[in-house]
């Protein structure tokens, strides 16, 4: 017994200290012994350990997220996308330097400000998302020490109405970055986002959590798609007020309008003077002064919610609908008024938000749904209006098609693969759709099939 | 035998009649009436004549403008035109046809949109027809057979007045008339003198580019409702392509042409050219002078139209070319009326050029930087910017409207110099630009040609090459404007200046002349 005494106490003594230290301080203390601040963005390979987040296991399982990231997930080829031809022609439009090292370019292909430079060769790695991981990197998987709620940097993505925002910042847009006029330009591609499409193309590292979610919502598409539009637009308001607001900033902003207000190739006879006259015509009978020329915003983020708004919480129709109408006839003049106009959107975002967070727990059963789809394929005026509200309908009869599926109760042929296929045919053959004029669309043709929505039984 | 009347009555009413008209069109006569009790001063439009819109049709007479010339007419003297215009402008000149076009398809659509009938709205008719501002003068107008469906007639361009048309057009004043000094047959009859190639130019660009205070301004409002893009304007193309109703002085007897004042080896088309440029810069600047003075923003007409109005292509030659100093995404203005400034510098005395081509390029870049600061531009930066350049402009023009400024030497110097002036070899001009360059190259190169230069082969290629690829030619009254036009605004929107640098690049005479 007696000759176990010494390497029994020194084992117990070895594992006391071990425990010790792991309580403590977990992972070694970084440089100088204190912890990272909690805005602090540690970088992708700081998740990437093979006991922590690099499981390779199968594409989206628990414990293998940045295996799927970078096997998969577009947002890790973010940052090589500022080598390529498209982005050296942008940098040398904005007047020379290197896109990869444009902080303008790396708040939405990298990891943000403020970042060490090596850092952003990951892409729009983890933090973007999650938040910056400094202030609970070493505590998110220990229960007692991790309150989701709390902990400072930690964005809660199991709430879906901060997942959707969370996208919105480099999506949309925010204060501290934006795709403007200038920026497009110069070469970028314009920004064109929608919830709900690109959340069911996005190749997901988390698919167990998405399955449990699913499975306490069956109308989970329906509800993506009706919260991404309102959480989209919001953002879209809110970018439309900063825009306004900072004196610094181009105004009018020409991204707010709808790009092919202006650049569409002149043909004659013009379809779109043809619409023009006979709107011309119907508002003068109605005593309205008419102009003609004038750009209008874009529908893109708003032109569906007119239609939608009698879902949301009491009073905001009515509101919304004016506050719309307002912005589109201010944004209509040659000098927009800055302050009218920032004051307008922020009531409109605070509206829409509301909105947005009383659609995260509405009731939403299939006869909802149907009634939905009936009302997109019924919006007229922005399908009318262009190649933008013709793809937002199709968009949304789309996410709508599949909730029903989901929930049982499946809608039948609404002639999705035609609408489809007319979209894509509104670009020239052989052109790169988000860089060009939908120049060929036509905008009868898909209202005519979007009529299989409009005559769907409730 | 009652309508048959006796000869001798006839005679006699024909002379009462001759005398009375002679007395009526007689140039002392019509001066003494005008110092009894009309003395009006000159005022804005420079002439103390009476205005009065004669019809086409009055010069349509055979044996006036109508064709079969007089046999006779001014003692000891050759006629001085071809006496076939009134005939041409008829049958062949689009300008004729300036009205009706209000009456067709596009106007018949603009007026749905713009809400106002095109047939009789200032800001139409001032183009394309006659209009008047006094009542008075359009009563007797109509009394002398005026009518508005005429268009853009003889007298909308020669002088809408009474006295220079008895003055000239009977034979008894016509003697006396002729000799007069040309400015003293604007001043006093009311003709205008359009042998003056600043006179002639800024009566053209009046309507083909804009005159603010005459009301002509094609607005952005009229090109959404439909009106056709007012394309660039080169005085001495337009001019040839009307077609011009009348002959150079080189091509008339030699003592007529020495009575009009040619100079052996003057080069008109050249210096219809270059004054012309000077003019068409003036106008536009001067344009955007008056509307940034009176309005906080700048109408859209005077921007770049296809910086906007082109279908998006991902390999965009826009994005290549870069912005230069601008800054991207910023609207342009309409870049193509300083362009043949830089060629008209350089008919300049040489010891002046380099002075007045930096001056022009400062001047220029105040007004671009102006529509550059802001989206749509800074209006009163741009105002006062504009009004600068439209003076050095003024004073270019006054300049090069000396006659025989520009020798044969100077005028291939210019062509042999052409890369450098345009850039070509550096530069991706637009639609317009290229135009501009292009039409003023083939006149200069065709009156050298005409006038006995030997033929370059290489310039000649290029020409031919560029006037396919660019479509020089304008459209003629055979085929109609509205059949033309849908090509014309695909070509535009096409339009890709990579596939034509090196035609344009090819522009060039080559260094032996003849």
């Amino acid at each position: 017994m007696r000759r176990l005494l010494i390497p029994a106490s020194a084992l117990l003594l070895g594992v006391g200290l071990a425990l010790w230290q792991g309580r403590m301080h977990g992972d070694p203390p970084a440089a100088g012994g204190k912890p990272p601040p909690p805005d602090a963005a540690l970088g992708v390979a700081s998740c990437a350990s093979a006991a922590c987040h690099h499981g390779n296991g199968d594409l989206g399982k628990q414990g293998s997220e940045y295996s799927t990231f970078v096997a998969v997930d577009p947002h890790a080829r973010a940052f090589q996308a500022l080598y390529n031809a498209d982005s050296k022609l942008i940098q040398k439009n904005l007047g020379g330097g290197n896109a990869h090292e444009n902080p303008l370019c790396l708040m939405c292909h990298g990891l943000g400000a403020g970042v060490p430079q090596a850092l952003h060769a990951d892409g729009a790695g983890c933090e973007q998302c999650h938040g910056p991981a400094g202030g609970w990197k070493t505590t998110h998987y220990r229960p007692a020490d991790f309150n989701r709620d709390t902990a400072p940097g930690f964005r809660d993505l199991r709430k879906l109405d901060v997942r959707a925002e969370t996208c919105m910042k480099c999506h949309v847009g925010d204060g501290s970055r934006e795709v403007n006029h200038d920026l497009i330009a110069a070469g970028h591609p314009r920004l064109k986002f929608e919830y709900a499409a690109y959340y069911a193309n996005y190749p997901r590292h988390w698919t167990e959590q998405e399955k449990k979610e699913r499975a306490l919502d069956p109308a989970r598409e329906a509800r993506n798609w009706l919260q991404g539009q309102t959480a989209t637009a919001k953002a879209a308001l809110e970018l439309l007020a900063v825009r306004a607001e900072n004196k610094g900033a181009p105004w009018p902003e020409f991204a707010e309008h709808d790009c092919t207000a202006c650049h569409h190739g002149l043909t004659s006879p013009s379809e779109r003077q043809k619409r023009a006259a006979d709107r011309a015509e119907a508002a003068r009978k109605m005593g309205k002064t008419v102009r003609s020329g004038d750009v209008p915003w874009s529908s893109w983020y708003t032109g569906q919610l007119p239609l939608l708004a009698s879902r949301a919480p009491a009073g905001t129709k009515a509101r919304l609908d004016v506050l719309l109408q307002q912005i589109d006839d201010e944004m209509k003049e040659r000098l927009p008024n800055r302050k009218r106009v920032g004051d307008l959107a922020r009531q409109a975002a605070g509206l829409v938000g509301a909105w947005s967070a009383a659609e995260m727990t509405a009731n939403l059963n299939a006869r909802d749904v149907r009634g939905l789809i009936r009302v997109v394929g019924s919006n007229a005026g922005p399908v009318e209006m262009g190649w933008d509200g013709g793809t937002q309908a199709y968009l949304g009869i789309a996410a709508l098609n599949f909730a029903l599926k989901e929930m049982g109760d499946p809608a039948g042929d609404l002639k999705l693969k035609e609408l489809r296929g007319s979209l894509r045919e509104s670009f020239p053959a052989g052109s790169r759709p988000l860089y060009e004029s939908p120049s060929k669309y036509d905008a009868a043709k898909v209202f005519g099939l979007l009529g299989a929505a409009r005559m769907l039984a409730p | 035998m009652t309508g048959h009347v006796a000869r001798w009555k006839l005679w006699a009413a024909g002379i009462a009649l001759y005398a009375a008209v002679a007395w009526w069109g007689m140039p002392a006569e019509a001066e003494a009436r005008q110092k009894k009790g009309e003395e009006k001063p000159a005022g804005k439009s420079g002439t103390s004549a009476t205005p009065l819109f004669y019809p086409a049709s009055n010069c349509e007479n055979a044996g006036c403008h109508g064709g079969s010339p007089p046999k006779k007419w001014v003692k000891d003297k050759d006629l001085l035109c071809r006496c076939t215009e009134a005939e041409q402008w008829k049958t062949t000149d689009k300008h004729a046809d300036a009205y009706t076009g209000l009456t067709k398809k596009l106007g018949k659509q603009m007026a749905r949109i713009l809400g106002y009938d095109v047939t009789k709205a200032k800001a139409c008719l001032t183009c394309h027809a006659v209009w008047f501002d006094d009542p008075v003068v359009r009563k007797d107008s109509e009394d002398v057979g005026f009518d508005i469906k005429e268009g853009v007639s003889c007298v909308a361009c020669h002088g809408a007045y009474l006295e220079w048309i008895g003055a000239h057009g009977i034979l008894a004043n016509a003697g006396k008339f002729r000799p007069l000094d040309r400015k003293v047959k604007w001043e006093k009859y009311g003709m205008k003198d359009l042998w003056d190639p600043l006179a002639r130019a800024e009566l053209c660009t009046s309507c083909h580019v804009g005159n603010a205070a005459e009301g002509k301004f094609v607005t952005h409002e009229m090109y959404a409702a439909g009106h056709p893009p007012l394309p660039g304007f080169e005085l001495a193309t337009f001019s040839n392509e009307m077609p011009r109703h009348w002959q150079y002085l080189r091509e008339k007897k030699p003592k007529v042409a020495e009575e009009l004042g040619l100079r052996p080896g003057e080069l008109e088309e050249t210096q219809l050219v270059l004054v012309g440029a000077a003019i068409s810069l003036r106008d536009a600047m001067s344009l955007i002078a008056d509307d940034g003075k009176k309005n906080a923003a700048l109408d859209l007409s005077h921007f770049d139209c296809l910086a906007c109005h082109h279908d998006l292509k991902a390999d965009s030659w826009r994005r290549v070319r870069g912005y230069g100093t601008g800054k991207p995404g910023r609207v342009p203005m309409r870049p193509w009326s300083p362009e043949l400034v830089r060629l008209a510098i350089k008919a300049l005395p040489q010891a002046s050029v380099a002075g007045q081509s930096a001056t022009f390029e400062k001047l220029l870049a105040a007004v671009t930087g102006a529509f550059d600061a802001q989206p749509y531009g800074d209006a009163k930066t741009a105002s006062t910017a504009a009004a600068a350049l439209a003076r050095f402009a003024d004073g270019l023009a006054r300049k090069l409207n000396r006659p025989a400024l520009v020798t044969r030497k100077d005028a291939q110097s210019l062509l042999a110099s052409f890369p450098s002036t345009f850039q070509t070899d550096r530069r991706l001009l637009d639609h317009d630009q290229a135009r501009q360059a292009a039409w003023s190259f083939e006149v200069i190169h065709n009156e050298l040609l005409a006038t006995g230069m030997r033929k370059d082969d290489k310039a000649a290629t290029a020409l031919a090459g560029i006037g396919k690829s660019l479509k020089l030619r304008l459209p003629d009254k055979k085929r109609s404007l509205e059949a033309d036009y849908p090509d014309a605004l695909k070509r535009m929107n096409d339009y890709d200046p990579r596939d034509n640098k090196s035609l344009l690049s090819g522009l060039r005479l080559s260094p032996k002349g003849e």
